[in-house]
């Protein structure tokens, strides 16, 4: 299915679209969902969510921007009300205690962990809305003024959250990551 | 344009979505602003870092295989369908819980507003020294009770509901007037 039929099939709310929206977009969603949330278990549960919204709103879809974009402006939103809510909960030591042992023997969550330890870490020291422009900018690889649509807020509150953003991940990572070395960009090139 | 007007304005000039004023304008302070030229080239440098670090840390992730089993599965219509009475039903929201918790409340106090309004419009009927005959009324109304535990999100174990009656036996007046 292209994307045009998926397309079609998601405005119709085809139940069957659902498959071919986790084929064609589920990695890059659940990625994202990664970098915007840092667990991957939530991440999980934010894209399928993501996908079963897209399909029940599929007739909102009105093609202004590619389907990858509506779909990651759900996703934008779903996360959103994911820290809310996660603000809200008061941890019981114990349960926190018997949930870090299977999730230190998931392989996909120990791969997070010791390849990006320190990106996942300096991620989310960051606040949600810095969080949001530095993945939208340099993982969706967005322009200015697509991130503002994106977020509903102004070019120049995109422009002034991401300069303290970068300086705050320059900051930690540089010595980490080699962040001021120079080096070619993997910037455009998704899109 | 000066520097400030420039790393005002220096995503966009990376972007290339300058407008043709202002990119002239930016070119030419680039060739006069050594800062200004070592200020994008760090800009390039740092984008370039981030973005790679970005990939490289979630290339190796894939949505895990039960994603595709559970989505088709709980498919909009088959969602409705299951949504209410039966065990494990999750709310996509906890808007949405919040919503079907206060129809709940909403429709109990419409039932005791409607009881209110019915005895006021019929004075005679609560004065039984002048009444000949008597009525009863009786409301009946579903009460729905859930049982919540916090697991990953928000979740409904079981929904039960239970009818809840009000009767009330009034006095009628054959001319609620006199």
């Amino acid at each position: 299915m292209d994307e045009k039929q998926l397309i079609q099939a998601v405005r119709k709310q085809d139940p069957n679209a659902l498959q071919d929206l986790v084929l064609c977009h589920g990695d890059r969603l659940f990625r994202s969902a990664c970098l915007l949330c840092g667990d991957p278990d939530e991440a999980q549960d934010l894209v399928h969510n993501t996908l079963l919204q897209a399909l029940r709103s599929g007739h909102r879809f009105e093609g202004h921007s590619s389907l990858y974009t509506w779909l990651h402006a759900i996703l934008l939103n779903l996360t959103r009300h994911y820290h809310r809510d996660r603000k809200r909960i008061i941890y019981d030591e114990e349960l926190t205690v018997q949930r870090a042992i299977p999730v230190e023997q998931d392989p996909t969550v120990l791969d997070v962990k010791l390849t990006s330890g320190a990106l996942m870490e300096a991620l989310q020291r960051l606040s949600a809305p810095h969080r949001e422009v530095l993945v939208l900018r340099f993982y969706e690889n967005m322009k200015i003024d697509e991130i503002a649509g994106q977020l509903g807020v102004s070019s120049g509150t995109v422009k002034s959250r991401l300069h303290y953003a970068i300086a705050q991940m320059h900051s930690w990572l540089a010595p980490e990551l080699n962040l001021s070395a120079t080096s070619g960009t993997h910037e455009r090139g998704r899109r | 344009m000066n520097c400030g007007s420039f790393r005002n304005h220096v995503f966009e000039y990376l972007d290339g979505s300058l407008t043709g004023r202002l990119q002239t304008a930016a070119e030419e302070h680039l060739d006069a602003c050594a800062a200004c030229r070592e200020f994008v080239a760090e800009q390039r440098s740092i984008a370039g870092s981030l973005s790679r670090t970005f990939y490289d840390a979630t290339e190796s992730l894939h949505l895990p295989p039960q994603t595709w089993e559970q989505v088709p599965a709980a498919s909009p219509g088959e969602r409705r369908s299951s949504a209410v009475g039966t065990k494990g039903v999750r709310f996509p929201s906890r808007r949405l819980a919040w919503s079907v918790g206060l129809f709940g409340s909403a429709a109990v106090l419409m039932a005791g507003v409607l009881f209110v309004v019915v005895k006021a419009h019929w004075p005679g009927l609560i004065h039984p020294e002048t009444a000949q005959t008597s009525m009863s009324i009786q409301l009946s109304y579903p009460v729905p009770a859930y049982k919540f535990h916090a697991g990953e999100g928000f979740v409904v174990d079981s929904v039960s509901y239970q009818t809840a009656v009000i009767c009330q036996t009034v006095a009628i007046s054959r001319n609620p007037r006199q």
